[in-house]
């Protein structure tokens, strides 16, 4: 989860967002150098230190022509590196749905028994001390861990949106319409998320809690609230 | 393309086990016999294992992108229309049993008993 007034990403806990997260420091490194530079040539400027009484500036126009050739070319490989990646064909072991209602979320296991449970948030005046305010469910989406998961979202009324920062995982739930997104976690543990598009008064309290396990884990989990 | 043999010998061939987009056809001239019926037994058998080892609904490259919508109509779709033409013609519906499992792990639980009560009441839009 996110902490108080935190500014950068959550630590990645799927292969995609880890890419993510290298790009973003990346194209932040980038953006430093350029700013950099601009600031050093306002400087020289301010300073009357470049010269004004160019007439034919050859070298110069090649320079800030190729320079930034370059820069665009360094930005556009990771990214579509990444972009292709995240639609790479992986055969996923699970296929879970994820339905937003006004104002929880349905999740459902249908590919042995027919599994299905609501996820409300858990009110302030019933959280155990300790817990997180506005992030804790009733009922958790339990994963195992380390297995290629494909996620189904859509909504039963108006748009939702499934967001689980950690995961890098963020899909919009519009009514009529399934949409695909998948990720793998890559350790156990609970990942927090919040719905990310307006839908009513309570759009701010339906988040999204996935808890990763092992598969012996997650089996019996699944057995317990199948039978 | 998949071969399915009937009670009869004829055969239907098509289906999206294969991940073809065809529904069932009957092959003309088939009549009482089909130099098919050799392989018959061995496809048969190929869809047996692979139900008994189904886990999710694999990727369908007819549907290679982020909108699976079609996917779950599809499969719903060419579930009844498999169990309908095989009890035409008095064969075995366990191949039907593959788009059954692919619809049931992709398709809401929702939609899937809306579509039902349609199927039941006569105002189901698809064509069975």
């Amino acid at each position: 989860m996110a902490n108080h007034s935190q500014l950068g990403f959550q630590d990645a806990s799927s292969p995609i967002m880890e890419e993510l997260v290298e790009f973003h420091d990346h194209a932040l490194m980038v953006a430093l150098a350029i700013c950099s530079l601009v600031l050093y040539l306002l400087t020289l400027m301010l300073m009357e230190k470049l010269s004004s009484n160019t007439v034919d500036a050859q070298e110069i126009e090649l320079i800030w022509t190729i320079l930034p050739a370059i820069v665009l070319v360094l930005l556009a490989l990771p990214s579509l590196q990444i972009l292709y990646m995240m639609d790479e064909v992986n055969e996923p072991d699970l296929t879970l749905k994820a339905i937003g209602h006004q104002w929880y979320w349905t999740y459902e296991y249908t590919d042995f028994k027919d599994l299905s449970f609501d996820s409300y948030m858990t009110p302030t005046m019933d959280l155990p001390q300790g817990h997180f305010r506005l992030l804790e469910v009733d009922h958790r989406m339990v994963v195992p861990m380390e297995s290629p998961i494909r996620m189904i979202i859509t909504a039963d009324d108006v748009l939702h949106s499934w967001a689980v920062p950690t995961l890098g995982v963020k899909t919009d739930a519009i009514p009529g319409r399934l949409n695909q997104t998948s990720f793998i976690t890559t350790r156990p543990g609970v990942f927090y998320g919040q719905c990310s598009e307006i839908c009513g008064a309570n759009h701010s309290f339906m988040p999204i809690v996935v808890e990763s396990t092992p598969l012996k884990y997650f089996e019996a989990w699944s057995s317990l609230l199948s039978s | 393309m998949v071969c399915l043999c009937t009670a009869s010998g004829a055969v239907i061939s098509g289906g999206a086990l294969g991940g073809a987009s065809r529904w069932f056809r009957r092959e003309s001239g088939s009549g009482g016999e089909s130099h098919f019926d050799g392989n018959c037994d061995a496809m048969a058998e190929d869809i047996r294992t692979k139900l008994e080892h189904y886990k999710t609904a694999p990727f369908d490259s007819r549907f290679p992108n982020q909108n699976q919508t079609r996917n779950c109509w599809q499969n719903y779709l060419d579930f009844h229309r498999c169990e309908k033409a095989m009890a035409a013609k008095g064969a075995d519906a366990t191949p039907c049993q593959w788009y059954y499992r692919v619809y049931k792990s992709i398709c809401p639980m929702s939609w899937v008993t809306t579509w039902d009560e349609y199927r039941e009441e006569g105002t189901f839009p698809g064509k069975i």
